[in-house]
């Protein structure tokens, strides 16, 4: 057992082995129980956006398409860093993983600059329900509903995202640290399975919001 | 399980079929097709959290445990689909009296 393995077992696990299995498939229980989370969210939209069409593409035109498009290749562009970084580690290139790790964070810092970016632009077209909006569309009422759907979903996904560039940024720490090697990177590989699940997430979002808005 | 050692040339692969997705979904979204702009696009979409699931968060290569929990949590989000939506679409099917 090296020195980073014996630092990182704990009760009631006898072997890393066995931390490590039950680690993943939390983890993967964990992402199972958000597919359910976001999955309720998804379906009432696709209620809705079979009630409310006509308002729904309205509310899908006022979208800001480049950037939308641009954080998909850049969360896109985070997975494929955060798969290297899992892939040095087990390599035993700390200082690889380390740099990598940081790439990731701040590849996901981009995406919510752009995000917060939108998000302002909204609020300055007065698409922002409950806070200022504004729209002499007689289909109004459900484009305001469709910016609630953005909001709650996308805001969501944001503090998902948040969550997950302060792992990503401890791990980078902690690789840093010494505390991860070729033989012991279980918290790397559990953390690396959170932030794909949030590029999946985001994947749909941008088919639900986004698509219907190209003209 | 240790995680499979995929090489660089495998998670290159995964990321340009990833982007090539994000622009065919782009793409074809110039197409006019109603409806079917938006069905296409989160089949795409499904498409891309396939590659992802199987490839980078290694689901293919898992144990079988984890390959139940993740057909269990599909099929829990399909169960959550159909019912709502077969509630949903046939609610005007029938006339009812007295609605």
């Amino acid at each position: 057992m090296s020195k980073a393995e014996a630092l990182a077992l704990r009760e009631p696990f006898s072997t890393p082995q066995h931390q490590r299995d039950t680690a993943m498939l939390g983890m993967w229980v964990f992402i199972a129980t958000e597919v359910l989370f976001f999955g309720g969210l998804f379906v009432a939209f696709a209620v809705y956006r079979m009630y409310y069409t006509q308002g729904f593409l309205e509310g899908s035109r006022g979208m800001t398409l480049v950037i939308g498009t641009i954080n998909s290749a850049v969360l896109i562009a985070s997975t494929f860093t955060m798969s290297l970084a899992i892939h040095a580690i087990q390599h035993n290139k700390q200082l690889r993983c380390y740099l990598l790790l940081l790439i990731t964070a701040l590849i996901g810092l981009v995406f919510l600059a752009l995000k917060f970016t939108e998000y302002f632009i909204h609020y300055q077209e007065h698409k922002v329900p409950g806070i200022w909006f504004e729209s002499h569309d007689p289909q109004a009422g459900p484009e305001q509903l469709f910016y609630i759907f953005y909001f709650a979903m996308t805001g969501l996904h944001a503090i998902h995202l948040s969550i997950g560039c302060g792992l990503v940024t401890t791990m980078a720490v902690r690789t840093a640290l010494g505390r991860f090697n070729g033989n012991y990177h279980t918290a790397i590989d559990v953390t690396g399975l959170y932030w794909h699940f949030v590029d999946i997430i985001w994947g749909f979002l941008y088919a639900i919001f986004y698509i219907p808005g190209f003209r | 399980m240790e995680l499979p050692d995929l090489t660089f040339r495998t998670y290159l692969l995964t990321f340009l079929s990833l982007l090539c997705l994000l622009g065919l979904n782009v793409g074809l979204a110039f197409i006019h097709m109603g409806w079917v702009n938006m069905f296409v696009a989160v089949m795409i979409a499904a498409m891309q959290a396939a590659i992802i699931a199987l490839f980078l968060m290694h689901g293919l290569f898992e144990r079988a445990i984890i390959r139940l929990v993740m057909g269990g949590a599909l099929l829990w989000f399909l169960i959550l689909v159909t019912l709502t939506m077969t509630d949903y679409i046939t609610r005007n099917w029938l006339p009812i009296a007295g609605k």
